[in-house]
């Protein structure tokens, strides 16, 4: 029943975009959007779109799963995409009703529906070659510039990695509950809505209970070995720059100075 | 033939990275009134098995008959029959306290007779009945919370929940896991009395080869999926090298037996089996009686 729920959504491989620095991927992937958000020039959407498709190939990610992960947002998409439709001025193109779709506006609703979609597929591609684990120690590292100003990067990471630890653990445990109270005659998927909420009481008391109790373990294995927040904490593994980011950030910088110069030189755009 | 597995195999998210194969054509048959245990390492398929029997885990393939009814039918009419069959299966997990949820004991072991229809009478009392049967008191305990019990009541109450929907076969998942020596001693006990007087088929699984040992009357032994062997006790535990390789010991008794027997006491390949403690002792006195009146034999020969 819960069994098919994959956390985050990380997929575990060994491409070349699974094996860049977190913190190369997050950086990188920060540029990104702000190149996505700032340039409209077609031939900046064209370098980007096919640079975002190099990236899915590369990651060898199923192509499926990640055109999957627009899934969530088609609706914004295409209501997007209408509302740009008929609102912009310009050469009219049909009417329906008392709107009037414009040339303009299809043409702007393909551009940003576009962004929308470059968007969520960058940033799914991290989670896809990113565990969870690398990601928070990314976020920490990121973070941790930022303790001067009195940022708990440390303690943000550690409830983050706690919090992804014991998803699956909770997910496996609502699963086992839910199989226990069915096997006594519990039935959660008919009935009206009031019954199915009333329904899952014999799910929630246990979780909680579970939870509770697991988190008070928790903090009691952490305190017999002293824990003691992140001063002086190491890690057993490092995140180190290898070659591969250095030419990642050096790729990224020479995408951005190119594209910066193309809107300078060309600010109507040259397609 | 009461429950019969055949063929069946069962796949964790199919088609992902993840996937993995949990059962592999495993076909299996347990008669009405047995006491059939399941041995296994862990991740070896046991809880996936358990889970096939009354219909929570629908097979990837293969199909599971009870009474020769088919759990995941096909057909509308044939549902409602799969739901009476599932119902005749009895369901106790690991740590079944974990499941626990009502603010009185009454109230959580009428839980299922509830969602069942049962009306008021009807409920009490089975209530009563099933609170007897695991040995706790109804007047004492039945307004108290189940969370101001013992480890080894709770499980209790949470064996009379299931036990109150009077299930034809009981499976039970690790049933002593995590409990004290006294209230494992107990527990058994009770599960043995169910089979014993209540009739009820009891499947259970279990990491305790001595418990298996003394209270099965067959063993399903599994190992990556697979089983690897069944048949009763006698037939499974002397085969030492398979039980091994199944990440599994023998019953201590018997090892112990064993090394007796290597010692130089003739123990017979009978007495190597014996299933409890006063039975061994039994056995290992008449050997030494009969070495000494073979010693005493000799002795008078030689005068």
């Amino acid at each position: 029943m819960l069994n098919n729920i994959t956390i985050g959504q990380y997929f575990p491989g060994n491409s070349v975009l699974h094996r860049l620095d977190p913190r190369t991927k997050i950086a990188v992937l920060f540029f990104l959007i702000i190149a996505i958000f700032v340039f409209d020039q077609p031939v900046a959407y064209l370098v980007l779109t096919l640079l975002t498709f190099g990236c899915m190939v590369v990651s060898r990610v199923p192509m499926k799963t990640q055109i999957g992960s627009l899934k969530p947002l088609w609706w914004i998409i295409l209501f997007t995409f209408l509302i740009h439709l008929f609102s912009a001025d310009g050469r009219p193109l049909f009417h329906i009703w008392i709107l009037t779709a414009t040339w303009e506006g299809l043409v702007r609703g393909f551009f940003i529906c576009l962004r929308l979609a470059l968007l969520l597929l960058l940033s799914s591609l991290l989670t896809f070659t990113t565990s969870p684990l690398k990601l928070t120690d990314a976020l920490e590292a990121i973070l941790s510039s930022l303790k001067s100003i009195g940022v708990p990067a440390h303690e943000l990471a550690m409830m983050m990695t706690i919090a992804l630890r014991f998803v699956p653990t909770l997910i496996e445990e609502t699963d086992k509950i839910m199989k226990a109270q069915q096997s006594r005659g519990a039935d959660f998927l008919t009935g009206s809505i009031l019954h199915r909420l009333k329904n899952v009481v014999p799910i929630l008391v246990p979780l909680f209970i579970s939870a509770f109790r697991r988190a008070d373990e928790l903090a009691m294995a952490m305190e017999a070995r002293c824990y003691r927040g992140g001063i002086g904490r190491t890690q057993m593994k490092e995140l180190r720059f290898a070659p591969l980011d250095y030419v990642a950030w050096g790729a990224t910088a020479v995408l951005m100075v190119a594209l910066t110069a193309v809107a300078i030189l060309f600010p109507k755009g040259f397609l | 033939m009461a429950i019969e597995l055949q063929d069946i195999s069962y796949t964790y998210m199919p088609g992902t990275p993840y996937e993995r194969k949990a059962l592999k054509h495993v076909t299996l048959s347990i008669e009405e009134g047995g006491f059939v245990a399941i041995a296994g390492h862990t991740g070896s398929g046991k809880s996936t098995l358990l889970q096939h029997l009354n219909g929570l885990l629908t097979p990837t393939s293969g199909q599971v008959l009870v009474d020769g009814v088919n759990l995941s039918p096909k057909g509308k009419a044939e549902k409602a029959k799969a739901l009476a069959a599932r119902r005749s299966v009895g369901m106790v997990f690991q740590y079944a306290e974990h499941q626990l949820f009502e603010e009185t004991i009454f109230e959580d072991i009428a839980f299922g007779l509830r969602n069942f229809g049962c009306d008021e009478a009807e409920v009490d009392e089975r209530v009563r009945t099933s609170m007897a049967l695991v040995h706790l008191d109804f007047e004492t305990y039945r307004d108290r919370s189940p969370f101001q019990l013992s480890g080894g009541q709770m499980r209790r109450v949470a064996l009379a929940g299931v036990l109150a929907l009077q299930p034809k076969y009981l499976v039970l998942d690790e049933p002593t896991a995590g409990l004290d020596p006294k209230g494992r001693k107990d527990l058994l006990a009770t599960i043995g009395e169910l089979h014993r007087k209540e009739g009820t088929t009891i499947i259970f699984v279990s990491h305790n080869m001595d418990d298996i040992f003394q209270l099965a009357d067959t063993v399903v032994v599994m190992r990556q999926g697979e089983m690897l062997l069944s048949g009763s006790p006698a037939e499974v535990f002397p085969q030492t090298e398979t039980i091994a390789k199944a990440g599994l010991r023998p019953p201590q008794l018997m090892t112990l037996l064993t090394r007796i027997q290597e010692a130089g006491v003739p123990l017979t390949a009978d007495d190597l089996l014996s299933r409890t403690p006063e039975q061994a002792a039994r056995a290992i006195e008449r050997a030494l009686k009969s070495t000494q009146n073979q010693k005493g034999r000799r002795g008078n020969d030689a005068q």
